[in-house]
């Protein structure tokens, strides 16, 4: 449905910066401090049907940022062979959604599998949203009668993707004609949505899908009771000792007593498929994004030929993964899945892994 | 450290505000693709095709049990009821209700009077959606009806009682009727033509239909379901079979009877043995003009009727063994 009356949002932008420098350029710090209000921004209203429409867009949406940017240069060593720079930078965003508009209070920018991503009124930006695990007011997750965690009826709220800080860091080295570039980078903070994870567990193919189990069996072995009945989930207190399946506590849906089962792996892998609260992880990583090594031919060998100079140049990208919480998976890597804001990098959707590259380059200056 | 005192930048402050005027934009945002009038006859049609889904929609015959699936069974096991109705709400009702606003709205009546008098657009637009709201109560009980298709100026219609809303389609029809005037009917009318006379049948007819459905609920002979009932006779209802509503299907393929779609490549739907079984207890006639012999039963010498088992879990029924629906259903125009 049109809206006649739409109108184009304001943004309002207040920076304040400062730029040191010290020590003849060997060590400078820049600073910034930033607040950014947008009002007014058009956004999709889903309707209710029985209005005669979809959808409309409106205006009202009212989102604040604040946000800082450090960045340090510091040349610890400058000597005519020798010299060493560093560039740390290091920045962080604070996203708020006042309010989306009179109508709704929240709004869904993506949709991935079971899971979306909402912006929600009076919350942070980037709400990952999806069946949750269920829980006391402890904290401890219920277990139903089958020996499997309870999910909610609903999507709730599950993670939220914003950071605490993103930065970088890059040492600079030349010793002679040789110089080489390390590159890190890293993020603390936020979450993303695993599918890789979650397919991982429901195909069987994860290695935590195998293993023994706290009675020193196979998880994949049947559950025994104790008079030695093979059957799907059996309370931890009438297990039989040779009995495989996964050990599952919390506290009983119906009671609220603490209880434990072992459940088949099976049914318990399956169980936590399509449940978005059970694979939310933190997207903090650090990562050695880049190496480089260079090579300068000295000037006096290459006097005959018409070029002032040239350099050879091997690099290699993607190299090391230093610590991210889940082995294997990139948060750095993580896609705008579906998102109608290409900026916001939620969910890992079971992609390819980015590829590990090396090149050699060869620069000739004229 | 003595260099510590050779601060030589200074420090930088900015403060920048950013902000932007009101434009004349031209015609940038006038679409050269849409007309900027309202074509009420185009309206009209549009909403009438969506008749052709509410009659053919299998999910009433499935569960009153008059046809059965054959393979794939999961409809006939009620896993599908999660239907929704915004399709009626966003198509066909809410053109209706643009063809009434704008009939209606002095400004445009002139300009609309070329696709009929006003008050005979008023009057079909009017009996139409009295026809998909009935429908839609009949299926889902409480609905938005009065505060519904109101746009952004009511985003949260309340659900009326079916019994509000049986009594404001009663209403509803009986100002369409009053409406009719002896001007020319509507354009784009592919259901009549624009004929008046058979949209008062088809209004009448469409009282008689709910005064019936209201009949167990109202028994009493003198009593509401009775009261509109006899209304909607003397002012006429369709009288005979001559005088049949049916929805016009055409051959091709983007407005053709769907149900001929299910039988094109699949043979997914027989007759259930629920109104096989019944139909020969009863000797009823009307057997022959609803199923057909198995096929089975016929290259055998012996043509019988067989319905196929209504709801099974796990079907291995051949489509040959179990009376289909006759063609004459499935192939003929559909009516009301």
């Amino acid at each position: 449905m049109a809206n006649p009356l739409l109108t184009g949002g304001v943004r309002e932008e207040k920076e304040i910066g400062m730029e040191l420098k010290f020590l003849q350029n060997r060590f400078g710090i820049d600073f910034t401090y930033f607040t950014r209000n947008d009002e007014n921004l058009p956004t999709d209203l889903t309707l209710t049907g029985a209005t005669g429409y979809a959808e409309t867009v409106g205006n009202g949406s009212i989102i604040e940022t604040k946000g800082w940017e450090l960045a340090l240069n510091l040349a610890p060593i400058r000597t005519d062979n020798f010299n060493w720079d560093i560039n740390f930078n290091i920045s962080n965003f604070d996203k708020k959604v006042i309010k989306i508009n009179d109508i709704v209070s929240s709004v869904q920018v993506a949709e991935g599998r079971t899971a979306y991503l909402v912006h929600d009124a009076n919350d942070d930006w980037g709400n990952i949203y999806g069946y949750n695990v269920v829980t006391n007011d402890a904290g401890v997750p219920l277990i139903n009668s089958n020996g499997l965690r309870v999910y909610s009826d609903n999507f709730e709220k599950v993670g939220n993707v914003q950071a605490d800080f993103n930065g970088g860091l890059i040492n600079y080295f030349r010793y002679k004609n040789f110089n080489l570039g390390i590159s890190i980078d890293f993020q603390g903070g936020g979450e993303y949505y695993s599918v890789t994870r979650q397919l991982l567990a429901y195909s069987g193919l994860g290695d935590f899908t195998v293993g023994d189990n706290s009675l020193g069996n196979p998880l994949r072995d049947p559950v025994l009771d104790v008079s030695g009945n093979e059957v799907n989930q059996v309370l931890a207190s009438n297990v039989g000792t040779g009995s495989g399946g996964v050990l599952v506590e919390g506290v009983d849906e119906a009671t609220g007593n603490p209880v434990s089962y072992y459940t088949s792996s099976y049914s318990y892998f399956k169980s936590m498929n399509r449940k978005a609260g059970e694979w939310i992880y933190d997207a903090s990583y650090v990562k050695l994004r880049q190496l480089s090594l260079g090579y300068s031919i000295p000037k006096k060998t290459i006097e005959k030929l018409p070029l002032d100079a040239i350099t050879i140049n091997l690099y290699a990208n993607n190299l090391w993964l230093i610590y991210s919480e889940i082995d294997g998976i990139d948060p750095s890597e993580i896609e705008a899945y579906n998102s109608t804001d290409d900026d916001i990098r939620w969910t890992e959707n079971a992609q390819d892994p980015n590829q590990r590259t090396f090149g050699l380059g060869v620069k000739l200056s004229f | 450290m003595k260099t510590y005192s050779k601060i030589i930048q200074p420090i930088l402050l900015s403060l920048v505000f950013l902000g932007c005027e009101n434009v004349d934009f031209g015609d940038t945002n006038s679409d050269p693709d849409v007309t900027t009038t309202v074509v009420s006859s185009g309206l009209l049609t549009f909403a009438e095709r969506y008749i052709g889904d509410v009659v053919t929609d299998e999910m009433g015959d499935l569960y009153t049990q008059h046809i059965s699936q054959i393979t794939y069974t999961d409809g006939s096991r009620y896993t599908d009821l999660s239907a929704d109705s915004d399709y009626l709400y966003q198509n066909p009702l809410i053109n209706l209700k643009t063809i009434i606003d704008f009939n209606s709205d002095e400004q445009y009546t002139l300009e609309q009077s070329a696709y009929g008098s006003n008050a005979n657009q008023i009057a079909v637009a009017k009996i139409l959606m009295a026809y998909y709201y009935q429908f839609m109560t009949d299926r889902w009980g409480m609905m938005p009806y009065t505060e519904a298709l109101q746009g952004t100026e009511n985003t949260y219609p309340v659900f009326d009682t079916q019994e509000a809303i049986y009594d404001g389609l009663f209403t509803d029809i009986d100002d369409a009727l009053a409406l009719i005037d002896d001007g020319a009917g509507p354009t784009g009318d592919i259901l009549f033509g624009g004929d008046m006379e058979r949209w008062k049948k088809f209004a009448n007819t469409l009282k008689l239909v709910m005064a019936l459905r209201l009949s167990n609920i109202y028994p009493d002979p003198s009593g509401y379901a009775a009261t509109k009932f006899n209304e909607a006779i003397p002012y006429g209802a369709i009288a005979s079979h001559a005088e049949t509503i049916y929805y016009p299907f055409l051959s091709d393929d983007n407005n053709d009877n769907p149900w001929q779609d299910n039988f094109q490549t699949r043979e997914d739907y027989a007759i259930s043995d629920v109104l096989i079984d019944r139909l020969l207890a009863d000797n009823d006639p009307r057997i022959a003009v609803y199923a057909e012999f198995t096929r089975t039963s016929v290259s055998l010498g012996s043509p019988e009727y067989l319905g196929m088992p209504y709801g099974i879990p796990n079907s291995e029924w051949l489509a040959a063994d179990v009376s289909f629906i006759s063609s004459d259903v499935i192939y003929e125009s559909t009516a009301l």
